[in-house]
């Protein structure tokens, strides 16, 4: 509704002139008077106005004259419009602007002593401004405030009833959970139905609250906002690196907050585009693990079996010395390490010049190892970029997205809002391929509930229909006539029938979604957790690739094939060259010019490229004695891989195993030696997020304990081993990586790449298309005859990894129920309610489990979220290791289910 | 003139009239619809309605067929109409009457704006205390369906029309068109924010006209006797046809009548109203419902017609004519009429939801006899920071009763400030020491 969408790329808005207090100004016909007023850099007050949603027009501050007209008009609903003559100032208006400030006055509370927002609360600020002094009128409300939610406060005696956070979250997030209700004689915002909140949490509503009428549980009371040290940094769980402020007040974090605020209300509504500014859930409420006291405080050593503190120096030497010697007596491949791609930039960096030049091995591997891998290895191959190729305005501008295996506003909540923004604002058509009925999935325009685990054929199915709907784009397959009639021959292969009936979706749907995409100017495919940690993720996303190719998505402007990441720098880690395949910079490890290149750079030799091992192979090695010594930065695979990789028989078979984290992880129980590391707000450094945009992340408090920066502790052990390394922060390390990677830090612009599929089409792809559209049905079909339940371990939107669970405030909304999400018609089938126990068998085994109904599950599959390990389901997964790029599969099995 | 004969009160003032579909049948019903269904193109049933010059009945006298003619041209996709029968305006009581004893006259109505302009379904929002409205309304429309009116290929044409009575939940708010379409979607009822208009932007973001009861009961007879017999009634060319008026007050007959525009107050409450009640002359008038100002003695000989009322300084509006007779206490009825108003302000606007309780806390104290000599001042002040300065037409409509008793009778404000001062006890003009 409202008038703003002149945001609307189709048009082209009309350029017309106004006058503004006797000065010509250039606008666009039919924007909100408002925003041209604002955009001169002139403020006039507005209560009710957030530049990122439709004008509300409830409060009556904003008030100008226009002439011919006889009464002041509300300037955020009028429409620019040519010719009009504007004022903005005056006597007038400005006793008008005090009669609205009094009229919120006469029902305050005035309870600003005790208030969160005092100090920094628009009420105040309006009535300081307009010389509002009597306030003899004012009147109390006496509204109890309602303390249900688990999350916020609403105290709706100080409310000004001016909307905005009932409109940020239906406008901007689609969520819709608040609205407004008279009770009790008051216009007062209840969470819908009067219930108790609950809703994702992500606290938009409480940063554009411009009182003190919502507050934040977590910290209410602890703090008057001037005391606060705000420091401005990048949100460290998932990949889309919302930037954020965290405030601290001595050496402990009181609250986060976002860009998005009451005080931002003004802005280029286009603008959002590139992000409203909001979090979610885990940025804003997550941040009490960074003073929990679980954190490390000292360096722990073992001493007759048993882990006791330690200084500092003796730890270090201990691990070095003990490094040394495991290298000296079985050469440096008898020691590997993993890094967390949590870890910034530099110390990233670091960690593979740490292993590769003072080591001199090549096993060494991070986090991206789980999928993301998959995706730069496939885009790589394919296009010769191996990243994301849009960024959030693509996304936001794109006339039809299709998203595959995408739980995208639970896993990446903002980079959903991008996904939302595009169905509301420009009216894209959005295709999610899933096997849940998911929130992205709800609001689509073509949800695709494909039979679990079948996404890849939908993707066959989408290729085979854009071939023979004839729908391809002429101009992008004629250039490669022997690539695409290899494909047309894989493809022919394919029937439709076998595709339907593995997906469980219609044809008229599948040549429906192929005609959407294909048509659409801008399209982009967004493939992620569904895809690249499944089954054939590399081929998957191969498949997906072809599919833009064929349609002419590759290097079309707005068009692309793009992913998002659990972890903040997942991309960060490849780019870094923390994969035994990559040297920084994702130069290939077999490149003997890369190699050359590095080697000089660093003055050593380079590692030789075929011993390097990834993950999987690296505690396939530690198992057989292989490996000798493991050094884990911020990893724990014994609570994250499943039991059939038998993590404990590798890391209890070490010399030496050195875990460093924040917390004492039950991977580092078994450590020789643990060291302590910083959060990432107690350091500085960079992250690349989703889009390639490298992000600052700055030290907003004191290390707890003694814990320092990884980088730190990482730059001691390299000289310790003999490799002089004189970093003295990270900014030494980041001009060596600019030296090396000229133009990676971007000063968090979007990186842009342009795909290029010249030498894949032209080269390799013919000998390896017909491997991926081999057609997969029959196996499908006697697994699913078999264990008819498909389970699958996730995300939940509450958590990230393992880290978030460390985080008293998420565990508060969401703790480990220890439950099976299932389908309440299932459960109904076999005799279940909420909690009752059922034995779920896989060829790993069996595990006695409470069962919940959840409204995303469709029938035939369950859901585990993988930030818990009690009970232990991952260890009912099997593990697959993908042939091409060693990522282990382990988030989907089938099983039975039966009632105990 | 020629001699007047009634249109919509026709029917059922005819003695042994139920309202059935067999009494409206064999009085000429559903004649019009038969006679353009798949035989007169829907357009040039527009046009017909435009000549006609038949305005909107529910309070703002928009022209109907220029509203029906902002509908998005070749539209594909659903498009809606509402017949607003919500009916909450103090004093008004005419849409209740027309859907209690006649509701096939307005069904019709609603077939024909709705083969007018390509709707196949429609709503009919009743107020939620019209409970009886509402069972004719489902009874009639069972019988129009049975009979091949409503439905699936109405009379075997290929047109389709549902209609649907949704009833909603008691707030004042909800006649105003947005709002009636954001309670019509489940949503609490709130005004939207103008523009877009509902014409482009209405239920579920569709093209949407929403009409009064009063509006839509005319069509049928347009349509049967043809938009130049139309134009010619009352006051041409700005307000044809007839209204109905609700009298009630201080008269020997209230009730609803329907009269030709352009008919005097004077005609109106002596003649068709019976006069005042008791030998107490005339005091006050409002024209047109709560939101009108009021009119004085004076003004009796204004016509009753858009543009006549308006020139007076008053409104037409829904047609609720309430008289008052001497020895009304004006600043109390103003108060009356202002505590409706605020308990009615659905709260989203700050000028409307804050300064309409200050009003009532201001007026409260001038009639309780506590008034300051500043409160006249406030009052004004207060007025003028709401009006034009709201979301929807309510902002305006609340302070009518105070800005015009304020004009006309301003004496009996300061009389009472002016007793209040008086009569004050001492220990209110200055503090007592000892005294809780
Ligand atoms: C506060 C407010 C209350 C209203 N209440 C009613 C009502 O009860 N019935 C009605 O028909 N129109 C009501 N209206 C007018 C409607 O908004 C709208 O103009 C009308 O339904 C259009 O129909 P018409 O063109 O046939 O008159 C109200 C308007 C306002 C601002
Ligand atoms: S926390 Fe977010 S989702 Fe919940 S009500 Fe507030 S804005 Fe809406
Ligand atoms: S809670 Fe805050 S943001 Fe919401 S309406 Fe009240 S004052 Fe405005
Ligand atoms: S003017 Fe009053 S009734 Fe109308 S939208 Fe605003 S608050 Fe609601
Ligand atoms: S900012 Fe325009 S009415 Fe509130």
């Amino acid at each position: 509704m409202g008038l703003k969408p002149a945001t609307n790329p189709e048009v082209e808005a009309k350029p017309i002139e106004l006058t503004i207090d006797g000065r010509s100004v250039s606008a666009s016909d039919g924007v909100s008077l408002y925003d041209v007023i604002s955009s001169t850099g002139k403020i006039v007050p507005a209560m009710c106005y957030h530049y990122t949603f439709d004008p509300f027009g409830s409060c009556g501050m904003c008030l100008v004259m226009v002439e011919g007209k006889k009464a002041p008009v509300r300037s955020c609903t009028a429409k620019a419009a040519a010719g009009m003559i504007v004022r903005t100032e005056g006597d007038d208006l400005f006793q008008a602007r005090k009669k609205a400030v009094e009229k919120h006055l006469s029902v305050h509370p005035l309870d600003c002593p005790v208030c969160d927002a005092d100090g920094h609360c628009e009420l105040q600020d309006m009535a300081f401004q307009h010389q509002v002094t009597n306030l003899a009128n004012a009147k109390q409300k006496l509204i109890p405030e309602d303390t249900r939610s688990l999350v916020l406060d609403f105290n709706m005696n100080r409310c000004i009833a001016c909307g905005e956070c009932i409109n940020v979250c239906k406008d901007v997030l689609m969520i819709d959970a608040l609205q407004f209700m008279k009770k009790g004689g008051f216009n007062q915002v209840v969470a819908k139905g009067d219930q108790p909140l609950s809703c994702e949490f992500c606290g938009d509503c409480l940063a554009v609250c411009p009182v003190g009428a919502i507050t934040n549980k977590f910290s209410k009371y602890l703090y008057k906002p001037w005391q606060l040290k705000k420091t401005t940094t990048t949100c460290n769980y998932c990949g889309d690196g919302c930037q954020m402020h965290v405030e601290t007040k001595d050496r402990e974090v009181v609250r986060v907050t976002s860009p998005l605020s009451w005080k931002n209300k003004w802005g280029d509504r286009s603008e959002t585009a590139k992000g409203h500014g909001g979090i979610c859930v885990r940025g804003r409420f997550g941040f009490e693990y960074i003073d929990s006291t679980a954190r490390l405080q000292q360096p722990l050593m073992r001493r007759d079996g048993k882990l006791v503190e330690a200084p500092w120096l003796e730890a270090v030497h201990s691990v070095v010395d003990r490094l040394a010697d495991i290298k000296a007596k079985h050469g440096p491949d008898a020691i590997a390490g993993l890094i967390t791609a949590r870890c910034t930039n530099e110390e990233l960096y670091l960690f593979q010049k740490l292993m590769r030049v003072a080591i001199g091995t090549n096993q060494l591997d991070s986090s991206a190892r789980y999928g993301h891998i998959n995706f730069v290895r496939a885009a790589q191959q394919a296009v010769g970029v191996g990243r994301a190729m849009n960024d959030w305005e693509d996304l936001t501008k794109a006339k039809a997205i299709l998203l595959v295996g995408s739980n995208l506003t639970e896993t990446n909540p903002l980079t959903s809002v991008r996904v939302k923004d595009a169905i509301r604002i420009y009216k894209a058509q959005v295709i999610v391929v899933d096997s849940a009925q998911t929130n992205i999935a709800r609001l689509a325009s073509h949800p695709m509930m494909v039979k679990p685990g079948s996404e890849g054929v939908f993707v066959q199915g989408l290729v085979k229909s854009v071939i023979e709907q004839d729908l391809i784009d002429t101009e992008a397959t004629a250039k490669y006539p022997k690539a695409f009639a290899v494909l047309q021959e894989a493809v022919a292969k394919l029937s439709f029938e076998s595709i339907t009936a593995a997906t469980g979706i219609a044809l008229d749907q599948i040549h429906e979604a192929a005609s959407i995409f294909a048509e659409a100017p801008r399209a982009i495919i967004l493939c992620a957790e569904g895809v690249v940690r499944r089954p054939a993720g590399y081929e998957k996303i191969l498949s997906l690739m072809d599919l833009a190719w064929i349609t002419g998505k590759l290097g079309r402007p707005g068009c692309g094939v793009t992913t998002v990441t659990e972890e903040i720098n997942e991309q960060g880690a490849v780019d870094m060259g923390a994969a035994p395949e990559f040297l920084p910079g994702q130069a290939p490890i077999t490149d003997a010019a890369a190699r050359d290149r590095f080697a000089k750079a660093w003055g050593a030799e380079l590692p030789a490229p075929e011993k390097g091992a990834t993950l999987t192979e690296i505690l396939k090695r530690c198992r057989n004695g292989q490996i000798k010594a493991l050094y884990i930065v911020g990893e724990n695979p014994l609570a994250t891989l499943p039991k059939s990789m038998d993590v404990q028989a590798a890391l209890k078979g070490l010399d030496l195993l050195v875990c460093q984290d924040l917390f004492l992880t039950e991977t580092a129980r078994f450590a020789h030696v643990v060291l302590p590391a910083c959060s990432y707000a107690e350091k500085e450094g960079t992250f690349t997020n989703l889009e390639g945009k490298v992000l600052r992340i700055r030290q907003a408090m004191d290390p707890v304990g003694e814990s320092l920066p990884d980088w730190h502790i990482m730059t001691a052990i390299a000289s310790g081993l003999g490799c002089q390394l004189d970093y003295e922060s990270p900014h030494d390390i980041q001009r060596e990586i600019m030296k090396l990677l000229p133009g990676y830090y971007n000063l968090g612009q979007p990186r842009k790449p342009a795909p290029d599929p010249n030498k894949y089409l032209s080269n390799g792809y013919s000998a390896e298309v017909k491997a991926r559209y081999q057609p997969q049905m029959e196996a499908m079909a006697a697994t699913q005859a078999a264990k008819p339940f498909a389970l699958a371990l996730g995300q939940l939107l509450y958590h990230s990894g393992k880290l978030s669970t460390q985080a008293p405030g998420l565990i508060t909304i969401a703790p480990n129920t220890g439950r099976l999400h299932m389908n309440a018609k299932d459960m109904e089938r076999l005799g279940l309610t909420d909690g009752t126990k059922v034995r779920v068998t896989t060829a790993q085994g069996k595990l006695d489990v409470g069962v919940q109904a959840d409204l995303a599950m469709l029938p035939g599959s369950c859901f585990f979220p993988e930030h818990f390990n009690e009970p232990p389901v991952k260890d009912l997964m099997a593990v697959e290791i993908d042939r091409h790029t060693g990522v282990p599969y382990f988030k989907f099995t089938s099983a039975t289910i039966q009632k105990v | 003139m020629p001699p007047f004969e009634k249109i919509l009160l026709k029917n059922m003032e005819t003695p042994g009239y139920t309202g059935s579909l067999a009494d409206y049948e064999r009085g000429g019903g559903y004649q019009a619809l038969r006679k353009v269904l798949g035989k007169i193109p829907p357009a040039e049933i527009t046009e017909t309605v435009k000549k006609s010059g038949l305005r909107g009945r529910g309070g703002a006298g928009f022209p109907t067929g220029v509203k029906w003619g902002f509908l998005p041209k070749d539209y594909q996709g659903p498009k809606y109409l509402c017949c607003n029968a919500d009916e909450s305006e103090p004093g008004t009581f005419k849409d209740r009457q027309l859907i209690e004893r006649d509701p096939h006259q307005m069904i019709e109505g609603m077939l024909l704006a709705c083969y007018a302009i390509g709707v196949e379904t429609a709503y009919i929002y009743i107020r939620g205390e019209f409970v009886l409205g509402a069972q004719i309304l489902e009874r009639a429309l069972a019988e129009a369906r049975m009979a091949g009116y409503v439905g699936q290929n109405i009379l075997g044409a290929r047109t389709s029309i549902n209609i649907w009575v949704h009833r909603g939940a008691g707030a004042y708010i909800c006649g105003e068109e947005t709002a009636l379409l954001e309670s019509l979607e489940g949503k609490r009822g709130l005004p939207r924010v103008k523009p877009p208009f509902p014409a482009t932007h209405g239920l579920y973001n569709k093209p949407t006209v929403v009409n009064n009861v009063e509006t839509l009961a005319n069509l049928p007879h347009i349509i049967n006797r043809g938009a130049e017999w139309f134009a010619a009634i009352g006051s041409p060319p700005k307000s044809s046809g007839t209204r109905i008026f609700c009298v009630s007050g201080h008269v020997k007959r209230p009730g609803n009548f329907e009269v030709p525009m352009g008919t005097t107050l004077r005609e109106l409450i002596f003649e068709h109203a019976g006069g005042m009640r008791s030998d107490k002359p005339l005091k006050a008038i409002i024209p047109g419902g709560a939101s009108a100002p009021f009119f004085t003695p004076e003004h009796l000989g204004v016509k009753l017609d858009f543009e006549s009322v308006a020139q007076a300084g008053s409104m037409l509006g829904s047609g609720g004519v309430t008289v008052m007779e001497e020895g009304t206490n004006m600043v109390w009825a103003a108060l009356r009429l202002m505590e409706f108003f605020y308990h009615e302000s659905c709260g989203k606007c700050t000028p409307c939801r804050e300064g309409s309780s200050w009003l009532v806390q201001t007026m409260r104290r001038i009639v309780d006899g506590r008034g300051r000599n500043s409160d006249l001042e406030t009052l004004v002040e207060l007025c003028q920071n709401i009006a034009g300065r709201t979301v929807c037409a309510f902002g305006d409509a609340e302070v009518a009763p105070i800005m015009s008793t304020l004009k006309y009778w301003r004496h009996e404000y300061e009389e009472l400030i002016q007793q209040a001062a008086m009569s004050a006890p001492a220990e209110l003009m200055m503090p007592v020491m000892g005294k809780h």
